[in-house]
């Protein structure tokens, strides 16, 4: 009896409808244009409308986080063909995910491997941009420690290759020479790294990542050192079950207006300390999304 | 005997078709000596039918001859041809100019295009009896639509989102019933499909932009489209067979990847056993769709099926026997397997009551 009466209400409204588009077919052809060029109109308005509006709540008020950058942590990039197809700044982001262990990644909802191999996860959250912070310093402290090691190796490698006696066999003296040129060569190449970091390199870096706005600002309140953006955390599982996360923005390209088309031109043909020198002032706002307040092109 | 006026161009171009078999018919009857009509009858026959195909050429712009027909035909390629030229044009004219006008400008323009383009579609399609520039104009609104979202998106650095598809989606489909345009339909059924693909991945944890690795992701928008085309279109005869057609598409080709891929499926299971699970699937849901197709009178899913079925059947042979059986043996094989399926369907239409013996 259910089965029967659910049949019923099923065949009552399908030919409830039938009968219904055959009306509204009998309409004449213009009256139904008419009302379908309504709702296409509506709609074109709707979506400029709630665009603009979302724009506007975005910028509304105080921003967000405001982030003033240099040249180390903007590149910049043409449109489709060139510079008359738009103007972008790409944040260039260091990564460090000593951050992403286990319990980060159980906050986030992706501790849980998949059933099948080779599956990954990804999801939506909320990246911390830290600009000029600690983790920059540690990336100095460490560059600077490492320098440091290379000495202390050139400088060993030179008191064995002095302390040698020039009656020792060829062999010794050839290899201590090549370790002395070895420990040269690293101690060379860890200063210019050590130049590159304090002068070239970005200052950004991605340090945490969450799911929730509030709790996030709770922990880096500086407004001007951390910015909080959306973006993605992917961890895919290899064959011996170890997690391998990675995190990216979903905004990489960030639009320049018009006003900045000058300054743009001449930072793009800016290179090293000169590109170092420019200035991006980004603020973000309610919504995370970022526009370009100002940018200067330094001395 | 109440007759039923067609309501759409393609109802209008199959009576007139039917009034040309009638004729032919007649002629034929009438010198086999058959069928006869008197002088009155025949006037009064011809003044009918004559009266119907002007009503038809002056209300829906049909062919009634052959040289009409070809004309139609060139009209239809030449303007799907100047629609895509088009739009690339307004595409590319968009990102050469775009870092040369001022914000506020940009977001006016894009309105403006695609709020022009739109009326220029709507205006042709309440005029024209034939929508060839209406089907045009509306390719480009279609175009225009999707810059207008796209472009305010980068342009104020908003975070992408898969709403974008369902409001794409729902432009196209207006302006298709608006136009009844097969194309623009199309444009709205991919649009729609890949929201729908996005909510599928999402329900599956996974971020929406990932949809398209993963085949099963479309499965929804199959039956979503199926759905659509058992809704009566009275106004759109050629609507829901289009609908079924990429219903069948997006269920048969995710099947079809997914019965040799079993690693791109969603659920937990081993791989092996994914893909004799959808090898399975894929045969016996082409078989039923065959019938279906049959039973209802839908060519569309009745080829569809068959194609797929047949690939379904040549893809298992390669997969058993191409890397030890000789080529020639392989192919051969392949050639009697059709002449089989050929076989058992000559003897299903024997089974029919109508059917007659097929003269080779």
């Amino acid at each position: 009896m259910k089965t029967l009466s659910l049949k019923t209400v099923f065949v009552c409204l399908w030919t409830a409808l039938d009968s219904f588009l055959q009306d509204r077919a009998m309409f004449p052809k213009q009256q139904r244009i008419r009302r379908l060029g309504f709702a296409v109109l509506l709609l074109i308005l709707t979506v400029n409308t709630v665009i603009l509006i979302r724009v506007a709540w975005n910028r509304l008020g105080e921003p967000e986080a405001e982030l003033t950058l240099s040249g180390r942590e903007f590149s910049t990039r043409n449109g489709l063909f060139d510079e008359a197809s738009g103007r972008f700044v790409r944040l260039k982001i260091g990564k460090t995910n000593d951050w992403l262990d286990a319990v980060k990644l159980r906050s986030l909802g992706l501790d849980e491997k998949p059933a099948s191999a080779h599956r990954s996860r990804e999801r939506e959250v909320l990246l911390v941009l830290e600009l000029d912070g600690p983790t920059h310093a540690r990336a100095l402290a460490a560059q600077k420690k490492l320098v440091i090691q290379a000495r202390e190796e050139l400088q060993r490698a030179d008191a064995v290759l002095t302390g040698l006696d020039p009656e020792a066999a060829p062999e010794a003296l050839t290899q201590a020479q090549k370790n002395r040129k070895r420990a040269a060569e690293r101690l060379e190449n860890t200063e210019r790294g050590l130049l590159v970091k304090q002068n070239e390199d970005s200052r950004l870096y991605l340090v945490d990542a969450g799911l929730e706005v509030q709790a996030l600002r709770q922990r880096y309140p500086d407004r001007s050192r951390y910015a909080l953006v959306p973006g993605t955390m992917r961890v895919w599982w290899d064959r011996e079950g170890k997690a391998h996360p990675s995190s990216s923005l979903e905004l990489r390209d960030i639009f320049v207006p018009l006003r900045f088309a000058e300054i743009f031109a001449r930072i793009d043909k800016l290179q090293g300390e000169e590109k170092a020198a420019a200035r991006l002032q980004l603020a973000f706002g309610k919504r995370l999304e970022p526009w370009v307040r100002d940018l200067q092109p330094g001395k | 005997m109440e007759t039923r006026q067609p309501l759409s161009r393609e109802a209008a171009q199959a009576a007139v078709a039917r009034i040309e078999a009638f004729r032919e018919e007649l002629a034929r009857l009438d010198k086999a000596g058959v069928l006869r009509l008197n002088p009155e009858q025949r006037q009064a026959v011809d003044q009918h039918q004559a009266a119907l195909l002007a009503q038809w050429r002056q209300r829906f712009d049909v062919d009634t001859e052959n040289r009409e027909r070809q004309l139609s035909w060139g009209m239809k390629v030449a303007s799907f041809l100047a629609a895509l030229a088009l739009s690339a044009a307004v595409f590319f004219l968009c990102y050469q100019f775009w870092g040369q006008i001022p914000t506020a400008a940009q977001a006016a323009l894009l309105f403006l295009f695609t709020l022009a383009t739109s009326l220029a579609s709507l205006h042709c399609a309440a005029r024209e009896q034939s929508s060839y520039f209406a089907k045009l104009f509306g390719m480009i609104a279609c175009v225009c639509f999707a810059l207008n979202m796209s472009l305010l998106g980068r342009m104020f650095n908003l975070t992408p989102r898969p709403t974008v598809f369902l409001v794409w989606s729902g432009f196209a489909f207006l302006l298709a019933y608006a136009c009844e345009a097969r194309l623009l339909l199309a444009v709205g059924i991919c649009a729609l499909s890949a929201w729908l693909g996005a909510q599928t991945g999402t329900f599956w944890g996974m971020y929406w932009l990932g949809f398209g690795q993963y085949p099963e992701t479309f499965f929804p928008a199959a039956l979503a489209l199926f759905g659509l085309s058992l809704i009566p279109h009275y106004r759109q005869p050629d609507f829901p067979p289009a609908y079924r057609v990429w219903a069948l598409l997006f269920w048969f080709l995710p099947v079809l990847l997914l019965s040799h891929w079993g690693e791109g499926s969603l659920f937990p299971m081993s791989h092996r056993f994914v893909e004799y699970l959808y090898q399975l699937t894929g045969f016996a849901s082409a078989a039923l769709l065959m019938v279906l197709g049959i039973r209802h009178g839908w060519p569309e899913t009745v080829k569809t099926s068959v194609v797929f079925f047949t690939l379904f059947l040549y893809t298992k042979f390669f997969d058993w026997w191409w890397d030890w059986m000789p080529k020639s043996l392989f192919f051969l094989v392949l050639g009697l397997a059709a002449l089989l399926a050929l076989l058992i369907l000559r003897r299903l239409r024997r089974l029919h009551p109508h059917a007659r013996e097929v003269q080779p």
